[in-house]
This record gives structure tokens, C-alpha cells and sequence, in this order.
């Protein structure tokens, strides 16, 4: 809940073209030979492993054709960051917000930062965004819910007080009288504050005007119309962490006893959602459509500053995809590059490199570990100072890649000086991959590019509550499913899935049985009766898990319903 | 009391020149010397020599070994990271230089048994070949096979072998599952003030009478016995204090026979290294040349703990702070400390049984990443936007060792973690940024 509703709260600065893209989402579903499909026809001649990539080798004469380009088309670049620096620059200054060190002392400049961030309505920090209320914004949004009811709304309304002041005006209202007064030098003149503030608060219920009690050096700015206790507040940081405390305060948690069971169709299959989905009309498709070539704009700089060593990153609501594959198009066509699907669910570190190692550097061979592969890749390219290759991440915060780990691995590609990396994030809380070390690596520059498309192709792996599963599960909901239980459970799974292993190569294997399997549990003292055994296969059942067959003999047999290189995968990285 | 020691296989000055070497050892020698008989006797396959630290062990092993000049192999097995380097080391102490090339590159233990077997009839000994593995406790974390296999090598092999094994963990813990050849079990057992006395005193500064350097290691033990009963770590602190205690007579302010007079000087020194040298606050070097020569007061240059001051960013003290009021405070006092409208709500209200024990004595306790957020806005007193670069420093945290996270699962979608510091070290972070910690935590209320 917190999420969802930071997730609207964060992504709604644009006021412009602020759409609802909430209620008229439209989920197409893609399946598995849909996606193989997908990936074969951008594959072209390049077959095999579940990285969807897309390498073009330039020819030798093309090679020196560009070379001598190089020189022009790096001038045109910077003629191009030249013109139209001054107009729109959004993306640098929100880049710039992002990473911008406030000093220590001088908080009401933090302050005033925060406020002047809260007016500028592009911005994406925005938490104090005044959206108009005419637009289609508000229904469905949470954040309609602690938005002020706007009366003699002036942008300056917001807070342009300095911050002594403001805190004192609100010191009754936001702090509680247990909380603490940080400086111990103010807490003598604080009653003082304090009756000051009662007499002003008169006078400006006389005449509801802004006027300032102290007319010395505040006089200048305006104080907020009114802080009486009735009026609602405006959705400031403070009251959004008091209402997550009054959400959290209670232990109880009520759950809702409406459950899917209670639909007459409890769970779709993926054909009819698409019927029932298809045939809703797109709203503001022309803005979107606007919005998405202005981001066109941009393409060049991105190009330019990968030249001069920094990674770019998306963010933003909506699909990028469609946005990365323009650029890749328009610009990217003449290189070397690769294109990652980071939401694809069973892409994993080792596949990335093998990629990078076998199509672009043409080795042929195995690697021992990935750390090797690793290493010859970095040698190989540092050898080669000529050779670009641009790595290209949808979703560099996808499930399979936020691994400390493969983020090691990839900063290690991305400070490269010949490797480019472009890549899009998604999920409210990417920046937590990252600590110093690796953002040092990585070079980000941070664009912000609000989309608006939806995720298509993203959402279509994702099992989702309401549509029944087809096909085997992949590597990521199996983590998924197996992370919730517990760890005896997961004990017996994994159990079963290494006697399966170790049976691969035998194409009479029909599962192990019920009693052979009791037996080895037992033995791992993992269950204690086979009742016990029994309830926990009925769960691994329930989450199509695990097929159970009889044998000729009439004996059970069990087998996991996975392929077995996703259960390879799969024991690897519970070995982590 | 050497004299006791007779053994038929070996010359009766090899052994008096053993016993001189261990002192207070000579029921466990001859023990061994009866277990391992005669050089041309079969011997037991396997004996286990278990006792505490420092009880003599390798040293008894290794001075009967090579005074007796039997053919003998030493493994350390913390030092054999792979069973590979392991049988080769065997290998060449048994069997000189060339034997380990006819290894595999990564060996199992069928090539080991193949070309010992091989080796051993080329060079048949008429004498027993000994294998001491010491620390023999981590031959468990090794393949399985391996321990079994090393406990009947005699019979793997067929030869004259026999395999000692040194540790400071008892037999129990060794046995496998599915059982193995039982050793011989030998115990170490530690010396007494009396011992510890007689063999500390054996190593007598020259320009000094024994008889002195008696009473110092006396008085030593007086300090130390309680706390410390190693022998190598007394030994330590003996060579250490020794030329404190003999300052007087140099200067010629006492004479030798004084012993109490010796005592009075030495003892507060004596009590000052059990706090800074003894836990390795202040290094040797750092006493001896500060303290001794300069004639600094002990105890004035700061230790190693006494540093525990780091630099951090502005945010990142926050969130520090933050997570550690989480840790510490339950999740229902939130409201208490971080609402304006709580009401009055005291500690006796929601106090509960189980909470009646410090928060602090317990531990810290996980705290999922929105409630860690929450707390920090809310005591941070200008607004904060939630950029990157705040998320990346509570990552940055979690590097530094500052804060743990806790159930490595779940990366971005609900983490929870822990704070790693103490309450001094947050107590000195509140003070830089001027923030009342004391007010905010439930236990000091």
C-alpha cells in the first residue's frame, strides 16, 4: 500500500500531461511462443541462450568509413548540447536534484531548495505538487486523498518562508510536545514563540491575510495563509510520515474476507483477459505521442556523454522500452551492441557474459566461473581500444539482475572505457542496488523520462493472481513461490530437485516415489511422519510445483514440473 | 626423574636428551613412547592427541619424532586448503623430493593410497613412518572420506604407518555417521601453577640470578593466573615486563634479595598491562618503546577501541539514527515519539511482559526499510526528498558494516535490516548533529 501510493506520489510531477494511466491499463499477455517468437525475429542469426540480443558486426570498411566520420559527428554532437542546452535541460536538472550534497548548518537553505523543487512542476522529487484540479488527475490516484481543497490557490502558497520561521509556526501543530527541541539555546525563547504564535494566529483569523508578525526580517516572504488545527494540511512530508505511523501504529492488520474464490470466474485463462481487455480505447494517445518525440530530443546527448565515459539511466513512469529501442535504431544501428531484457525472468549474469564473450569477441570455449569470464572480457577490451561495444538494459532492476553480485559485474563492464551502457529502472527503490562503491563505477547520468506506455511486454512474464498459469514456471517465480516457505520446505524441495539432476541424463526416469522419497527426507531429518511429507507436497502441488504420476506399479511417483537448465540455475543460486 | 624413562628400541642418551626437552611431560612421553614400541614394531594405525591450547602437544610430538630420528611427515591442516596440497606433503616429507610429481593435479584419494602403496614397496622402511596431522579438527570440513580413510591407512596402505592426529576438540565431535576406526585417545591435560612455575622459569635473563627471575615470573602469576593460564601468552607478558621489573636494581635503588620492596614497583604496572596489553589494545612495539624507554605514563596513549569515532555525511548520521531508534525502540512506541497527536500515552500503558527486559540487553531488531524511512524524515528537521543519492547511502551503510541487512531474499522490494552499532558510538553521532538521542529511545524513559 505504501508503495503504490509513493509510487503515484512520486512519478506525478508533470502537470501537463498528467494522465490517469491507472484505470485504463491494458494487459496484453504474451506467452511463452509469443516471446520465443518475439525474440527470434530480433535475433535474426544469432540462436540459443534466453538473452534476447541483437548484435550487428560492422564490416571492416564500414569500420574505417565511420572513423572518419568520428570527428564530424562528435562536433555535431556538441553543436547540438550547445543549442539547445539553454531551453530544455530537465533531465540534467533533475540529474542535478538528484544528486545534489546540501550543506550541513544551514538547513532553511535544504529548506528553500525543498520548496523551490515543490513549485517546479517537472521536477520528479516533487512532494508538494499543486496539480489543477479540473484534470483527470485526481480519480484513482491515492494521493487525491491528502491533497489541500484549494482555496485562493497562489503557487507561492506553498512554503517560500524561510525555515526558522515556518518550524515555529508550526511547532504546536507538527511536533509533540514530548518531541524534543534539537537546540538546547532555543528552548528558553520557545514560549515566548509560542504565545507570539497564538496572537498571530487572531490575527490572521481576523483577516485571513498573510501577514507576518514579525516584521523585521521576515517581511519579505510570505507566510502560509493559515495553520489553524480544522484546516486540512497540505501533503507535506510530515503529515505522510504521521500517517504512516498512525497506519502502523496498531498490530492489528484487518484483511478483507472478499476473495477471488468469490467471482464467478475466479481465474481467466490468458486468452479470455485478452478479449475482455481488447477494445478500450487509448486516452491521450496524441499526448503521449507528443511526449514520447520529445524525448527524441535527447538522443544525441545521450549519444555525447557516452562517448565521454558516463552510463545513462532511465527512470520515469511507464515503459521505456519503446523509447530505448527508437534510440537504438536511430543511433546504435552501425555499432556493436546488445541489448539485455533485464524482466526477462530467467536472464541470468552468466548469460549476459557469454553473450558479450562468444558473439561480440567471437571466443570460442568455456570459462571456470564467471569472475574469469569476466576477466577476459575487461582484458579483451582493453586491448582493443577501437572497439565500442554498447550494452544496452531494459530494466537494470529487474528480478534476476539485483544481485550484488551481478551489479559488481556489470559496474566492472560499465567503467570500461569502451563498453557504453545505457539502461532503464523501474522499480521505486532501484537506487538501493547501488552503494557508493558501485555508483562510482557505474557513472550514471540520471534522465528522467516519463513515458507513460505501458509494460507490455514487461508484466507478460509476471504471474499474476487473477490468470491461470500456463507452461513451466520460470526461474524467478520459482524463487518467488519457494522464498515464502519455510525452510524445512524448502529442504525437501530441493531434495527432490537434486535427485532430478542427478537423473537428467536418464530418459527412463520417471520420478522418484512417494516411499524412496519419505525415506531421504527422514533421513535429512527434515520431516517427522509422512503425513507431515504429504501436506507439504499438497503445497508444492498447489504452486505447480511438482507432478505427481502413478507408476505401472501403482506407486507414486514425483517430479518436479521445471526444465532441468532452470533447476541447475535455480540450485545455483541458492547456493549463493 | 628422567631416569624413569627406558625403553628398550632406543639409546638411553637420545632419551635423556628428549626428557630434558620436556619438562613436566614425562607421563605423556612415555606413554607414547610405549605406544609407538619399538621402530621395527608394528604401531597402532591411529592415535588422537587432544588437550587445551598450549598444553605441549606438537612440541612433545615433534621432539620425540626428530630426537629419535624416526622418518615422520607434519601437516598443518589449516594450511591445506585443498586435499591435493595435503598428499603431497605427506608425500615429500616421506618420501623425498621427486614423489609428489607423480600426483595428479587434482588428486583423489584412491591416486593418494595408489602411489604411497607404490612408493612404499620401492622403499620399504624397516622403521615406523609417522603422520602428524595438526589442528586435525578441519579435516571434517574436507571431503568425508577423508577422515575415515586417514584412521585406517595402515590398512589401506600396508605399510608400517601410523597416523597422529592433534587437536584441541575432543574424539566426540569427530565421529562420522556411518562410524570409523576408533584411535587411541590421548589426553594433555593443562599445567598447573606449579608447572606453569617451573617451565617459565627455565628461560632466565643471563645478566640476572635464576633465583630473581623466579620471583618475578611468582609474582607474574599472582597478576595473570586468574584471567590467562596459556603458556605462551604468560611467557609473552614475562619477557615483556621484565625490564620494568628490574628498573630499581639498575638504578640501583634496591638490591636483589628485596623482593617486596621489587613487588611494590611492578604490581600497578602489572595490572595496567591486563587492560591495554592483554587484549591487544596497545601493541608490544607501542609499550615497549612509548611506555618503557620515554617514560610515559601507561595507559595514556588511546587503544584500538577507543577509536571509534567515524566521519559520516550529514544524511548519513540521520539515517543512522534513524535505524537505530528503529532496532531498538518497539514498532508500537512509534507513535509516541514520532506523533504530534499521541495523547498521553506513559510506558506503563503499553509495556508488555516480555518487554520488561532491556531492549539493549536483547539486541537489535529488524526493521523493514518504509519504517527506517519514516523515522528518518521524521526526525531530520528540514524536508528531505527521497533522492537516489539517500537510498544509495542507506546501501552505503549496509557496505560500510554500519547497518546489516538482514534475510538476503528480498533486495529491493521490502528489505529489512538491522543497526550494527553500539550506543556510545550513535550517542557520539547525535552529539555532532546536536540531536537529543537519550529523549527518543524506550528504554531510557
Amino acid at each position: 500500500m505504501m508503495i503504490s501510493m509513493t509510487v503515484c506520489w512520486k512519478w506525478c510531477g508533470d502537470e501537463r500531461v498528467f494522465l490517469c494511466s491507472m484505470s485504463i491499463l491494458e494487459v496484453r499477455f504474451v506467452g511463452d511462443g509469443d516471446a520465443l517468437e518475439h525474440m527470434v525475429d530480433k535475433q535474426q542469426d544469432v540462436q540459443g541462450s534466453s538473452v534476447q540480443r541483437l548484435v550487428t558486426l560492422r564490416s571492416e570498411a564500414e569500420r574505417s568509413g565511420r572513423e572518419d566520420e568520428a570527428g564530424l559527428s562528435e562536433l555535431h554532437y556538441v553543436q547540438v548540447l550547445g543549442t539547445d542546452e539553454g531551453e530544455e535541460c530537465v533531465a540534467a536538472g533533475g540529474g542535478a536534484s538528484v544528486f545534489t550534497f546540501q550543506t550541513v548548518k544551514r538547513s532553511n537553505r535544504m529548506a528553500q531548495m525543498a520548496s523551490e523543487l515543490a513549485r517546479t512542476p517537472t521536477r520528479s522529487v516533487t512532494f508538494r505538487t499543486t496539480p489543477d484540479p479540473s484534470g483527470p488527475a485526481q480519480n484513482g490516484c491515492n494521493v487525491s486523498e491528502n491533497r489541500t481543497p484549494q482555496k485562493g490557490r497562489k503557487v507561492q502558497f506553498v512554503s517560500t518562508t524561510p525555515h526558522r520561521l515556518r518550524k515555529r509556526l508550526s511547532a504546536p501543530s507538527l511536533r509533540s510536545d514530548s518531541d524534543s527541541e534539537l537546540s538546547p539555546s532555543d528552548s528558553g525563547e520557545e514560549e515566548e514563540d509560542d504565545e507570539d504564535f497564538k496572537g498571530k494566529r487572531e490575527e490572521d483569523r481576523v483577516n485571513q491575510s498573510s501577514t507576518p508578525s514579525k516584521p523585521s526580517a521576515t517581511a519579505l516572504y510570505k507566510t502560509p495563509a493559515k495553520k489553524s488545527k480544522t484546516a486540512p494540511e497540505p501533503p507535506c512530508q510530515a503529515s505522510l510520515v504521521e500517517e504512516y505511523f498512525e497506519a502502523h501504529g496498531t498490530s492489528k492488520f484487518l484483511t478483507s474476507d472478499r476473495t477471488l474464490q468469490r467471482l464467478h470466474t475466479p481465474k481467466l485463462d490468458r486468452e479470455t483477459l485478452f478479449r475482455l481487455l481488447e477494445g478500450k480505447p487509448a486516452c491521450y494517445s496524441s499526448e503521449i505521442e507528443k511526449l514520447h518525440s520529445s524525448h527524441h530530443e535527447h538522443f544525441n546527448k545521450w549519444m555525447l556523454q557516452l562517448q565521454l565515459g558516463y552510463s545513462v539511466l532511465l527512470y520515469g513512469l511507464g515503459s521505456k522500452k519503446a523509447l530505448l529501442e527508437e534510440f537504438r535504431v536511430s543511433l546504435l544501428c552501425q555499432e556493436i551492441h546488445l541489448v539485455v531484457n533485464g524482466f526477462f525472468p530467467s536472464i541470468s549474469l552468466k548469460s549476459i557474459l557469454t553473450a558479450l564473450s562468444a558473439e561480440i569477441l567471437e571466443h570460442q570455449g568455456t570459462f571456470r566461473n564467471p569472475a574469469d569470464q569476466l576477466q577476459y572480457i575487461t582484458t579483451t577490451l582493453r586491448e582493443q581500444p577501437d572497439l565500442h561495444v554498447y550494452l544496452l538494459i531494459h530494466n537494470i532492476d529487474g528480478p534476476m539482475l539485483r544481485g550484488g553480485k551481478t551489479q559488481n559485474a556489470l559496474g566492472q563492464l560499465a567503467s570500461l572505457p569502451n563498453l557504453h551502457l545505457v539502461a532503464s529502472i523501474d522499480h521505486i527503490n532501484a537506487p538501493l542496488v547501488w552503494d557508493q562503491c558501485k555508483l562510482s563505477q557505474f557513472n550514471w547520468l540520471w534522465w528522467e523520462c516519463v513515458c507513460f506506455q505501458r509494460y507490455v511486454e514487461e508484466t507478460s512474464y509476471e504471474n499474476s493472481l487473477l490468470v491461470q498459469q500456463t507452461g513451466a514456471l520460470a526461474l524467478s517465480s520459482l524463487t518467488h513461490v519457494l522464498r515464502s516457505l519455510t525452510a524445512n520446505a524448502r529442504g525437501i524441495f530441493k531434495l527432490l530437485v537434486e535427485f532430478q539432476l542427478e537423473n537428467k541424463d536418464n530418459p527412463s526416469y520417471t520420478g522418484l516415489s512417494f516411499q524412496d522419497f519419505y525415506q531421504r527426507c527422514r533421513e535429512a531429518f527434515l520431516v517427522n511422519s509422512d503425513l507431515t511429507l504429504r501436506t507439504q507436497l499438497t503445497e508444492f502441488r498447489d504452486h505447480k510445483l511438482i507432478r505427481t504420476r502413478k507408476g505401472a506399479d501403482g506407486v507414486e511417483y514425483l517430479l518436479v514440473a521445471v526444465e532441468t537448465s532452470t533447476l541447475t540455475d535455480f540450485l545455483e543460486k541458492e547456493v549463493e | 626423574m628422567a631416569a624413569q624413562l627406558q625403553h628398550l628400541g632406543y639409546e638411553d642418551e637420545k632419551l635423556q636428551r628428549v626428557m630434558e626437552r620436556l619438562p613436566c611431560r614425562d607421563v605423556q612421553a612415555s606413554m607414547l613412547l610405549a605406544l609407538m614400541g619399538e621402530p621395527e614394531q608394528c604401531s597402532y594405525p591411529s592415535i588422537f592427541i587432544y588437550g587445551h591450547r598450549a598444553t605441549g602437544k606438537s612440541h612433545v610430538i615433534h621432539t620425540l619424532l626428530k630426537e629419535l630420528e624416526l622418518p615422520y611427515a607434519t601437516v598443518s591442516c589449516v594450511e591445506c586448503v585443498s586435499v591435493g596440497l595435503l598428499f603431497e606433503q605427506v608425500l615429500l616429507s616421506l618420501f623425498g623430493s621427486d614423489s609428489a610429481s607423480l600426483l595428479s593435479r587434482s588428486p583423489s584419494l584412491s591416486d593418494f593410497v595408489r602411489i604411497y602403496k607404490q612408493l612404499s614397496v620401492q622403499a620399504s622402511a624397516k622403521q615406523t613412518r609417522y603422520i602428524v596431522l595438526d589442528r586435525a579438527e578441519l579435516l571434517r570440513d574436507m571431503e568425508a572420506n577423508l577422515l575415515p580413510a586417514f584412521l585406517r591407512l595402515q590398512e589401506l596402505v600396508e605399510d608400517n604407518v601410523t597416523v597422529i592426529l592433534l587437536s584441541e576438540i575432543v574424539w566426540d565431535k569427530f565421529r562420522t555417521n556411518t562410524g570409523c576406526f576408533e584411535p587411541l585417545l590421548l589426553h594433555f591435560p593443562d599445567y598447573s601453577k606449579g608447572e606453569l612455575q617451573q617451565i617459565l622459569s627455565e628461560d632466565s635473563h643471563p645478566s640476572y640470578s635464576p633465583e630473581l627471575y623466579s620471583a618475578f615470573i611468582n609474582i607474574l602469576l599472582g597478576v595473570f593466573y586468574s584471567v590467562c593460564r596459556d603458556l605462551r601468552e604468560l611467557r609473552h607478558l614475562a619477557a615483556l615486563h621484565f625490564s620494568k621489573f628490574v628498573e630499581p636494581l639498575e638504578q640501583g635503588k634496591v638490591k636483589e634479595g628485596d623482593t617486596h620492596k621489587l613487588w611494590r614497583n611492578i604490581e600497578p604496572h602489572l595490572k595496567k598491562a591486563l587492560q591495554t596489553v592483554y587484549l591487544r589494545e596497545v601493541s608490544s612495539v607501542q609499550w615497549e618503546q612509548q611506555l618503557q624507554m620515554e617514560e610515559k605514563e601507561a595507559g595514556a596513549v588511546r587503544g584500538l577501541s577507543a577509536h571509534a569515532h567515524v566521519e559520516l555525511p550529514y544524511y548519513s548520521k540521520f539515517l543512522l539514527i534513524a535505524a537505530y531508534l528503529a532496532s531498538y525502540n518497539p514498532a508500537r512506541t512509534d507513535k509516541r515519539f514520532f506523533l504530534k497527536h499521541h495523547g498521553k500515552i506513559k510506558k506503563t500503558n503499553f509495556l508488555k511482559k516480555h518487554e520488561k527486559t532491556s531492549n539493549h540487553l536483547l539486541g537489535p531488531k529488524p526493521f523493514p526499510l518504509d519504517r527506517l524511512l519514516a523515522i528518518f524524515y521524521s526526525v531530520v528537521d528540514s524536508r528531505v526528498a527521497p533522492t537516489a543519492s539517500v537510498f544509495c547511502q542507506i546501501s552505503s551503510l549496509v557496505t560500510l558494516q554500519l547497518l546489516n541487512q538482514v534475510g538476503h531474499d528480498d533486495q529491493l522490494d521490502a528489505p529489512k535490516y538491522k543497526c550494527a552499532v553500539s550506543l556510545d558510538f550513535i550517542l557520539t553521532i547525535s552529539r555532532t548533529v546536536s540531536f537529543d538521542m537519550v529523549k527518543y529511545l524506550y528504554d531510557f524513559l
